[in-house]
């Protein structure tokens, strides 16, 4: 077997042991899949008649790409506490004593995490689309969404894997995950625009990179409010370069702490 | 990826040498802390060694760095041959390795979790299959092949963690602590299966704080404490220097100490040793069973009541006792003597 060959079937039997954990232990489903329905009821209908954003028509419109990226964020941070789990209970010693690519395992593992992200994102949006949200553009630029969505959620995911390779076990994880998300995800243009919020905290939530990839999707499905200033040829290169940079940080750092992982 | 040495069909790192495993010097510290402090040993072909200690002796880090888990600051270490800090991927072909803990999937069944291990080991889908049925037959976890690893018992957890290190049939295997955690029963069981590995020829380093178990099992026992090897030599040297097992009874009157000592004399030979104190008369003894029996016999036809009496197993603490003053265990007065 080649060394190309062998190294895709070492990231398909790590995938599919991620696979295997979400069929057997639907517990793990449970927040991906239902916190985009309870945020899009609590948000995008409970709050929808007190919630006025300037130039859009319907608030779960606006609403639902930022509660997407938001739950997609959010399902991606639970691969930290998977990770760390796998540290403490031996796993990753366990691998890392096979002949097999640290990075193999690591990009099977997220491989796994992706179809969850996906999984995610396919119930935001029927969420969204039972709450009166539309994709006002072509099936390209819809495609071209939900492609970026992913691709979010995949970079968010590496983070994760670097926290749970970095923190002391799958306890610190879950302090930790919700400690970095929450302010990341609602210091944004997730639930309104940043120039609704007081003068300090503006800066924070226009230079927040949840917001970029925000922005882009409502550009590219045609959800961004009118008059927002906000035009595609600046939009996705920032959303764009947002994600590699956290890609291109977060991959060979989750490669050096995988191969320095502590004993369990 | 875990470092140079990519395995492949045109490359061969391995050095011919006599012993399975050579370490030379290690040296591992965490800030101020020495793990380990130049330890040396050398493991023949075929042979387990036992590397005997209590926690924070360096037991684990030397196992993690012979397992290509964690890089020494000092020292070398070839496993069959394969320089693991030089070549850590080729030499994991040649290694399985048992943690303190099961290193199982909880949620994936007996058999997947060793047809997963067999897969990236390589051995190809069907293969992989067959393998992970031969070892679940051999554990004695066939029944329970397709059940998930959470409904597994402590050691059945153990059993399936260790057939996962012997997927390949590896020539050298590494067990921190193997039987940590478990009842008797499940020890035996697994000394069963750490034997049968031996007489088929695989090299073994036992990291244990048991000494019964490396009695047991291993041909060379080293001693580590902190880092440092107190001795090293066969379980009978060991044991031969720490005295061995003794045959001891507690008495309810002091009175009856001489009498109890004359008996435990002619029972044992010779040697008996009197705690006035404690109300406790000991002698080292060989024959362990028949002598007890001799000894309630005629402390009985003496006319004397123990209030406790048996054979008193030689231990770490003994060995530690002996060769330190101190207990293997520390109590916080012996840590403040240390300090």
């Amino acid at each position: 077997m080649s060394e190309l060959a062998a190294a895709v079937q070492d990231v398909w039997v790590t995938a599919r042991r991620g696979l295997l954990r979400g069929r057997r232990e639907p517990r793990l489903l449970a927040l991906p899949l239902l916190q985009p329905v309870l945020f899009m009821l609590l948000f995008g209908v409970v709050l929808s008649g007190v919630v006025a954003v300037p130039g859009v028509a319907s608030y779960p419109g606006y609403l639902t790409p930022g509660l997407l990226v938001q739950a997609v964020a959010i399902t991606a941070g639970l691969a930290a506490v998977g990770v760390a789990q796998d540290v403490r209970r031996g796993m990753v010693d366990r691998f890392r004593t096979l002949p097999v690519r640290a990075s193999a395992v690591l990009f099977g593992r997220t491989a796994a995490d992706l179809v969850r992200i996906a999984m995610t994102a396919a119930v935001a949006a029927a969420a969204g689309v039972i709450a009166g949200w539309r994709v006002h553009s072509g099936p390209a630029a819809a495609a071209a969404g939900f492609l970026l969505v992913l691709t979010f959620g995949y970079a968010v995911t590496w983070l994760s894997v670097v926290v749970g390779l970095s923190v002391r076990g799958p306890g610190a994880a879950r302090v930790l995950v919700p400690v970095c998300l929450i302010p990341l995800t609602f210091v944004s243009n997730v639930l309104a625009p940043p120039d609704t919020m007081p003068s300090w905290l503006r800066p924070l939530a226009e230079a927040n990179p949840v917001s970029a990839v925000v922005t882009a999707l409502r550009l590219l499905w045609g959800n961004e409010p009118a008059g927002s200033g906000a035009t595609p040829p600046s939009a996705y290169p920032l959303a764009l370069t947002w994600i590699a940079a956290a890609l291109l940080l977060a991959i060979p750092l989750a490669l050096h702490r995988y191969r320095r992982a502590p004993a369990p | 990826m875990g470092g140079s040495g990519s395995p492949g069909p045109h490359r061969d790192y391995r050095v011919s040498m006599a012993a399975a495993i050579v370490a030379e010097g290690l040296v591992k510290r965490y800030g101020s802390v020495t793990a380990l402090a130049g330890l040396s040993l050398s493991v023949p072909e075929g042979t387990v060694l036992g590397l005997l200690g209590p926690d924070r002796a360096g037991k684990t880090t030397a196992v993690r760095i012979m397992a290509t888990l964690l890089r020494p600051d000092g020292g070398s270490c070839l496993v069959n041959g394969v320089d693991v800090l030089a070549h850590p991927r080729w030499a994991r072909q040649d290694i399985g390795m048992c943690g303190q803990r099961p290193a199982v999937d909880d949620f994936l069944t007996g058999f997947e979790n060793l047809e997963q291990l067999g897969r990236l080991h390589r051995l190809g889908r069907r293969r992989a299959r067959v393998r992970a049925e031969e070892l679940l037959e051999r554990f004695h976890l066939s029944e329970a092949a397709h059940r998930p690893v959470h409904c597994y018992p402590p050691g059945m957890r153990r059993r399936l963690d260790l057939a996962g290190a012997l997927v390949t049939a590896p020539p050298v295997v590494l067990l921190d602590e193997p039987t940590a955690g478990l009842d008797q029963r499940s020890r035996l069981g697994i000394w069963d299966v750490i034997s049968e590995r031996v007489r088929a020829g695989t090299t073994l380093l036992l990291a244990t704080r048991h000494l019964d178990e490396a009695d047991e099992l291993a041909d060379q026992i080293v001693v580590l404490d902190r880092g440092h090897v107190l001795t090293r030599g066969t379980p009978e040297e060991i044991t031969r220097h720490i005295g061995g097992d003794r045959l001891q009874v507690v008495l309810g009157n002091r009175a009856e100490t001489q009498v109890a000592e004359d008996i435990l004399n002619r029972v044992c030979g010779g040697r008996a040793v009197v705690f006035l104190d404690q109300h406790l008369v000991q002698a080292p003894v060989v024959a362990g069973t028949p002598a007890l029996v001799e000894l309630v016999r005629r402390l009985d036809a003496a006319g004397i009541e123990p209030v406790d009496i048996g054979i008193h197993r030689a231990s770490l603490d003994d060995v530690f006792r002996k060769l330190t003053g101190q207990a293997a265990t520390p109590t916080l007065a012996d840590e403040e003597a240390r300090a």
